[in-house]
């Protein structure tokens, strides 16, 4: 367990020295690089060592100057898988920022940069490894405002401060309306802010209050995460961040709100069946709306964000999953619902990790965030393509790679649910299938398309230049490459893996380690056929090469050039015109706006159209919330005057009416305070002989 | 002649020196009034603990100096300075005029008397008079910062108001650790030269301290 604490040290040494090196810019970054890179591995070894070791839960605790208990790190199968997440990331980014952030030295702070992504790595191990409410709340915290200063890097550009001052307003109110009334109402029933105290603090009769608390927290958490209609914030606040930033950002950062709402279940009894269908419902519309969304993007991050989002939806299915697995008291659905969610949060970090990382080489050597206007990039930086299209393959759950698997656990579980002797369940559960098939197949569409267009054909644009991805950023995208295929190949060892942080979950497990095994042996079969089928096809796309070498190739036709004689780059399909279709298909849902100029006279005068596609969410939701809370907001200028003493006025008015009301009606006197405190040991012999003024003049 | 009825008197001419710096339009006599109040109070910490039969202790006697230092000596010398040094010597044309501004500090002082005579406190004070004369002493300050219009003026108002606390506190006097009377002074001393600091260049820039002319930054 010395571990954390250590892990902690180090950034905070990192952090320490590249603040002090800030005249330095290249030793600055290279110290905080190093730290960082020594606390992921330190992190990925800690939660190695619990989730080999089945389960134990180990916690230190040190004293803490507030009067509110001490602090403890505890770390158990949950914080651990969720730790080896951070780790992993945190190590690969960690890498990459080595030639992202060197290019900017001199022109950027890139030492700021550099610290503050120590502070957030240690923040998140922090939430994770909190066993308190006020050290988890430190650590959350700490997370939002450092992960604000990061988003907000670039801020001169006034998107960039729009997208951050977003996440910051989101994110606090999320904690606010959310996370805190959650710690409250367990806080005040198990009489403690231990986490600790709070498995089954709340009686399981009164269900109502389970419910309203989970959905609070469904508030709270799905704010961070990004669960819609909370969701505004992402697309908003990735594009705009530094691309290792975004990938730490929709990798790991958004993960902290999964945990918050696992670990709020594991304290929670079993919710009734509604709620886990309400789950169901909410994560199918998300997944689906937000990649639809993401169809209709046109800069390539925040596509990725959306896409972010829609991942979101598909592990928010999971966890539903596996509380209607609880409901109905069958271990099977719980351990296959929240098995593949976990194992989606694994390998949604690696791969959405690795597309951020390698969309941010692009960014980096082009400096052009619409995908219109590139092109043909395949073939001039074939190492970031192959990347990149690891990450998509991935990203759209196709085997051999990673996210297939976790999708297939959902899926598995979801058949089963179908199964069950209830009509609303397998009726959800068939939802929720048909669900999860749109959702692969529209990112298959919208995944297509982005790599089609960025990386294949001409290059639409003669002024966007490319310069090679330098060394260390592939690095740093092939451990998260390399992660993607390990996870596929090591699909079978999952079931040993996630038994700690299913172990976390309360509830019976009996038969459910068999049909685990019975779920996975095909999943292995299916890789393997996958695998088998393309080193077979790039086998014979190889022999078919060598035997046609040497080949003269005279003037090589220009992709999609449809045989045309003086073919240009612009008769390309654009992002848009690929997708036209199934855009238009759902233009009910998705309400384009559409500006359209026609060509009026006989001899073509110019015309031209423009679709624009905004997120209902804000267009229906907050803005008019948001414009009617100004509204109410300006009511109150009057009493902005602007002088002095009228604010020492209101002040002072203040003042007189609590003492007016203490005095007369004594709300805080000592019968309540001490009714409000029972923890409290009982105060100094000179405060129990208090009295009040009045009887003693008397 | 008992420490009681010395105590008592303090109180009530700590009362009556808030009267006079309300009624009084001089900015120097003001300051002049509170460094009296400030004198008095100096040696009341003294006076509670040969009150209570001890032979006064380190405690109150470095309270004692500090006061004596800060806001007898060096606060009341920064002020008269500035004052000698501007163009202004009186308050002119307050929000609430003089004979007026007496007349609400004395419904204050009633009031801040009913308010204390019901306060739950957890000890029996010494005097009787501490808990009210700390709470008019505080809500007069609080006055002469509402009504008055220049800077010196409220810097006066912040420091009666302070007075106040440090009546207060006197109740505490055994529990509240050294340290924490000192920063107060500290902080009191810290935020009188940054006042004196932020007046003169109000008067350097506009050629006046009137602080109603701050309000051009207003919204809207």
């Amino acid at each position: 367990m010395i571990a954390v604490p250590l892990t902690l040290a180090i950034l905070g040494i990192g952090v320490a020295g590249s603040i002090l090196l800030a005249r330095k810019p290249v030793a600055s970054l290279f110290i905080a690089l190093a730290s960082l890179v020594a606390a992921g591995v330190l992190c990925c070894g800690a939660a190695l060592r619990i989730l080999l070791g089945a389960g134990s839960v180990e916690a230190v605790s040190a004293r803490w100057p507030l009067p509110v208990g001490t602090a403890t790190l505890a770390l158990d199968g949950l914080s651990a898988w969720f730790l080896l997440v951070i780790g992993v990331v945190s190590t690969a980014v960690a890498v990459y920022s080595w030639d992202y952030f060197r290019a900017a030295v001199g022109r950027e702070a890139v030492w700021a940069a550099a610290a503050l992504m120590n502070v957030l790595v240690a923040a998140m191990v922090l939430t994770v490894c909190a066993g308190d409410v006020i050290l988890f709340m430190v650590g959350w915290e700490l997370m939002s405002l450092s992960a604000f200063l990061l988003v907000g890097f670039h801020h001169r550009d006034p998107r960039t401060r729009r997208g951050a001052w977003m996440y910051l307003i989101a994110t606090h109110l999320g904690t606010a309306l959310g996370v805190l009334p959650v710690f409250g109402a367990f806080a005040a029933s198990s009489g403690s802010t231990s986490f600790a105290g709070f498995a089954g603090a709340l009686d399981p009769s009164r269900t109502t209050l389970c419910t309203v608390v989970f959905f609070l927290g469904l508030l709270g958490f799905g704010t961070k995460a990004g669960i819609m209609p909370m969701h505004v914030w992402l697309p908003e606040a990735h594009p705009v961040a530094p691309s290792p930033v975004s990938a730490l950002m929709s990798g790991v950062v958004i993960k902290t709100g999964i945990y918050g709402l696992l670990r709020l279940i594991t304290w929670l009894p079993p919710l009734p069946r509604a709620c886990a269908l309400a789950v169901v419902a909410v994560a199918v519309v998300t997944g689906v709306m937000a990649i639809l969304y993401a169809l209709a993007q046109r800069q390539y991050k925040r596509m990725l964000a959306y896409s972010s989002v829609e991942n979101i939806g598909i592990i928010t299915l999971g966890i539903g999953l596996g509380m209607l697995g609880r409901a109905t008291h069958e271990p099977t659905l719980a351990v296959l619902g929240f098995g593949g969610a976990l194992l989606h949060v694994l390998n949604h970090a690696l791969f959405k990790g690795l597309l951020f990382l390698s969309a941010g080489a692009v960014l980096h050597g082009t400096g052009v965030d619409n995908i219109e206007r590139l092109g043909g990039m395949a073939r001039r930086d074939p190492v970031n393509s192959i990347l990149f299209a690891v990450g998509c393959v991935a990203i759209c759950g196709l085997p051999p790679l990673n996210g297939f698997v976790g999708e297939f656990l959902i899926y598995s579980g979801l058949m089963r649910g179908a199964g069950l002797d209830s009509l609303p369940v397998a009726t959800f559960a068939l939802v929720g299938v048909a669900g999860l098939a749109l959702i692969g197949g529209l990112a298959l569409a919208g995944f297509s398309k982005l790599f089609g267009v960025m990386f294949l054909g001409e290059p639409r644009d003669a002024h966007v230049h490319l310069h090679a991805t330098p060394p260390s950023m592939i690095a740093g995208m092939s451990i998260l490459a390399l992660g993607c295929v390990a996870v596929a190949i090591g699909a079978t060892c999952f079931g040993a893996f996630l038994k700690a942080p299913l172990a976390a979950i309360p509830g019976e497990r009996l038969d459910a380690q068999p049909y685990w095994e019975s779920v996975s042996s095909p999943l292995v079969w299916i890789s393997a056929m996958s695998l088998v089928a393309i080193v077979a096809a790039s086998a014979l796309i190889a022999l078919r090469r060598w035997r046609k070498l040497p080949r003269p190739a005279p003037d090589r036709p220009v992709t999609w050039g449809c045989g045309f004689a003086a073919p240009t780059a612009r008769m390309q399909y654009t992002g848009s015109s690929y997708l036209w279709k199934l855009a238009h298909s759902f233009r009910g849902l998705l309400t384009p706006h559409r500006h359209l100029a026609r060509p009026e006279r006989c001899f073509a005068s110019p015309a031209r159209l423009e679709t624009q596609t905004q997120d209902a969410a804000v267009q229906k939701g907050y803005q008019p919330m948001f414009r009617a809370v100004a509204q109410g907001c300006e009511r109150l200028w009057p009493l902005q005057h602007g002088r002095i003493q009228l604010y020492l006025m209101y002040i002072v008015s203040t003042l007189l009416i609590v003492f007016a009301v203490e005095a007369w009606h004594a709300p805080f006197s000592d019968g309540a305070s001490d009714k409000a405190t029972p923890g409290n040991p009982p105060r100094a012999p000179a405060a129990q002989g208090a009295q009040r003024g009045g009887d003693a003049s008397r | 002649m008992s420490a009681q009825f010395i105590t008592d008197a303090v109180l009530v001419l700590v009362i009556l020196l808030n009267l006079g710096m309300l009624a009084s339009s001089r900015l120097a006599t003001g300051v002049k009034l509170f460094a009296l109040q400030s004198l008095l109070l100096a040696f009341l910490p003294l006076a509670e603990e040969v009150l209570e039969g001890q032979s006064p202790g380190l405690h109150a006697f470095i309270i004692g100096a500090g006061t004596l230092a800060l806001k007898v000596v060096l606060i009341p010398y920064i002020l008269l300075r500035i004052i000698r040094t501007g163009e202004v010597h009186r308050e002119v044309e307050p929000f609430i005029g003089f004979t007026a501004s007496v007349f609400v500090g004395a419904l204050l002082v009633i009031g801040s008397f009913a308010v204390a005579m019901r306060l739950p406190l957890p000890m029996v004070p010494v005097s009787k008079l501490i808990v009210p004369v700390a709470l008019s002493t505080l809500l007069l300050g609080m006055l002469t910062l509402v009504s008055r219009l220049k800077a010196i003026t409220q810097v006066i108002g912040f420091l009666v108001l302070e007075n106040g606390v440090f009546i207060l506190g006197l109740l505490l006097l055994k529990q509240t650790p050294l340290l924490v009377e000192l920063g107060i002074l500290l902080d009191l001393f810290v935020g009188v030269f940054l006042m004196a600091i932020v007046v003169y260049h109000i008067r350097r820039e506009f050629d006046h301290m009137d602080t109603h002319l701050l309000d051009a930054l207003k919204e809207s």
